[in-house]
């Protein structure tokens, strides 16, 4: 490096689009810092994505507004921070604040003196010196946990909330997306603002519609007087849309409209209706999936993902089962006026051991059904395995899952079938010789270890619950016992 | 007027009392490295303007363009080259006259810290090229 500024930080830079600005890569490389360059947006969103650590992301104006707020949406979800930096085309006032408000940190007007380059590096960068919250992300409301999911999670969040763009939270059912979801609100712009959460599947296309846009007076029978819809009441908020996937495709039309123009019309009515709205989406779903069939719009999938959230499930951040179960209890003492001190370290073990399929709704369920079991103060293993009726059981419920999951722990006590053994949980082995009724059995098990839930198992065999369980029962413990050691 | 580093550049704050521009500007109000001066009026701007080294002009999305062409006048004569921020609603159209007479546009809504950084980043620009492009 040569006379310009401090020193490098380390980190590399990223610069995109280098033929745009062909005086940019000399100046980066004159002020002594360590530069990968790639061709377009797609190769810079997939090296932000992948880089352990950048120092800043230097775009040319040239690029055009999509890709700059594209780049600004990957970089703000990066852990750490790499701010973006437009390289100016003409220079003007106004392409700078174009720049500032696609969301990019900083600008630098041509011609690129290496020294306003290194000075947009994070540490001497003005972003890096305005004005943040300083409260750590650990901090943030109903957001618990410190696994290294949990953090990224929470420095998205940190970095998201700043801004008022729309959101697409995606994660199984019960890993706590509305609970992300009200987090960016809170610590957002629009915290002073409603905060407006519906669940798209529990509403039919035509109450949904007349939720969320209201209706005229005299739009259909009964409509005696206009209605403001939920978007006019949270005009200025947040609005969290639960279950997207399940939305009607001509109501996601009319979302589409909302997205793009911040208007709508109310049922039965042809004025338009101008509304300052955050969107937050959610969905437990494959969206690509449901665009292939025809059954979610490509255009407001696309809309809604600029800024996408992965939650976590349970699973993958065992770690955190601790604290949750903390929080939770806590949660429980409050409510119902409870004293329990606390979980045994054992029964912490057969949590954190256990695969919670319904992730932390799950976890929040068990907990508060052993707190109103456990006889004393401290909730015990016990506790928790009377909750799945197997309080006996060594090889089922929470314990059994308890000790199959943790290596060099107690063997199972018999020979598993070929699908256990295998690991394959897709794949039923029926030896030559079986009999049907044992076949059954075995597809059974399988489906159930599967599918996880009996209500899901049921559905997939395609027979009624009552039928499911009156075949568990018949087969006994030992014979589900059998399948699942 | 608020206190400030003794060398903060002084931004005139163009913009009707209301809850609006009370939003628009929270972000700039925890600065202490710009001295903010903040008037409701094309004629208390002016004033300013005469009185005080002004650095920037930002004016509220709810500001007349007249005001602002008033504004714009009284720059160009008595401090030339000084920029002006104007907060617009995403749909309002500007007089074409306001391009060439260094007046850059911020569509709402803003995102946060978005006038914050424009200011740094303008201010920037005027350091290094006092003409204000």
């Amino acid at each position: 490096m040569g006379a310009h500024a401090r020193p490098p930080t380390g980190k590399p830079c990223l610069l995109v689009a280098p033929d745009r600005a062909p005086d940019a890569r000399e100046a980066l490389a004159r002020a002594g810092l360590s530069t990968r360059a790639v061709q377009d947006e797609r190769l810079a969103m997939e090296a932000i994505e992948a880089a352990e650590a950048l120092a800043a992301v230097y775009v040319p104006h040239d690029l055009g507004a999509p890709a700059i707020a594209a780049i600004v949406a990957a970089a703000g979800q990066r852990p750490g921070d790499a701010p973006v930096v437009v390289l100016g085309a003409s220079g003007t006032v106004q392409e700078a604040v174009d720049a500032m408000q696609l969301g990019a940190a900083d600008y630098v007007a041509p011609p690129y003196a290496p020294e306003e380059l290194v000075r947009r590096l994070p540490a001497g960068s003005p972003r890096a010196r305005s004005p943040r919250p300083t409260a750590h992300p650990a901090g943030l409301i109903g957001v618990v946990g410190t696994s290294p999911a949990m953090r990224r999670l929470s420095d998205a969040i940190e970095k998201i909330a700043r801004y008022k763009s729309n959101v697409l939270l995606l994660g199984e059912s019960g890993t706590g997306k509305e609970i992300i979801a009200r987090a960016l609100h809170e610590r957002g712009p629009r915290r002073h603002h409603l905060f407006v959460p519906v669940n798209c599947a529990t509403l039919g296309r035509e109450i949904l519609e007349n939720e969320l846009f209201g209706h005229e007076r005299g739009a259909f029978t009964g409509a005696n007087e206009r209605k403001k819809g939920l978007f006019e009441l949270a005009d200025g908020g947040t609005f969290f849309l639960d279950e997207i996937a399940e939305m009607d495709v001509s109501t996601q039309a009319k979302l589409l409209r909302v997205l793009e123009r911040s208007e709508f019309r109310r049922v039965g009515g042809t004025a338009k209706v101008k509304v300052d709205l955050s969107i937050i989406a959610a969905t437990n779903r494959d969206l690509e999936g449901a665009i292939a069939a025809g059954r979610f719009r490509e255009d407001l999938y696309y809309r809604l993902k600029v800024v996408t959230l992965v939650v976590p499930p349970l699973r993958e951040r065992r770690e955190d089962i601790p604290a949750l179960v903390e929080a939770f209890v806590a949660d429980f003492n409050r409510r119902t006026g409870g004293r329990v001190t606390g979980v045994a370290p054992a029964a912490l073990e057969l949590l954190r051991a256990h695969d919670w399929p319904g992730n932390v709704r799950e976890l929040r369920n068990a907990v508060e059904g052993a707190c109103v079991l456990a006889p004393g103060e401290v909730v015990r293993a016990e506790d928790f395995e009377l909750l799945r009726g197997k309080a006996t059981s060594g090889r089922r419920g929470l314990a059994g899952r308890a000790r199959r999951d943790g290596a060099g722990r107690a063997p199972s006590p018999r020979p598993s079938p070929p699908a256990a053994a295998g690991g394959d949980a897709d794949v039923v082995a029926i030896p030559i010789g079986c009999t049907l009724e044992e076949a059954e059995r075995r597809v059974v098990l399988a489906s159930l270890r599967h599918h996880r839930t009996r209500a899901r198992t049921a559905r997939a065999l395609g027979i009624g619950l009552r039928t499911l369980y009156t075949k568990l029962a018949a087969w006994g413990p030992d014979g589900e016992g059998a399948e699942s050691a | 007027m608020r206190s400030a580093a003794p060398e903060a550049p002084s931004v005139l704050l163009l913009a009707l009392p209301g809850d609006e521009s009370e939003e628009i500007f929270a972000d700039l109000s925890r600065r202490r490295d710009l001295c903010l001066i903040r008037v409701a009026n094309a004629a208390a701007a002016n004033r300013t303007i005469e009185e005080m080294p002004v650095a920037l002009v930002v004016a509220c999305p709810e500001v007349p363009a007249s005001a602002i062409d008033s504004v714009l006048e009284h720059l160009r004569r008595a401090r030339p080259g000084t920029p002006v921020l104007a907060v617009r609603s995403r749909r309002a159209q500007e007089p074409p006259a306001w391009a060439g007479a260094g007046v850059a546009v911020l569509r709402m809504p803003l995102l946060a810290g978005v006038l914050s950084r424009s200011i740094d980043v303008v201010l920037g620009m005027k350091r290094r090229s006092p003409s204000s492009r």
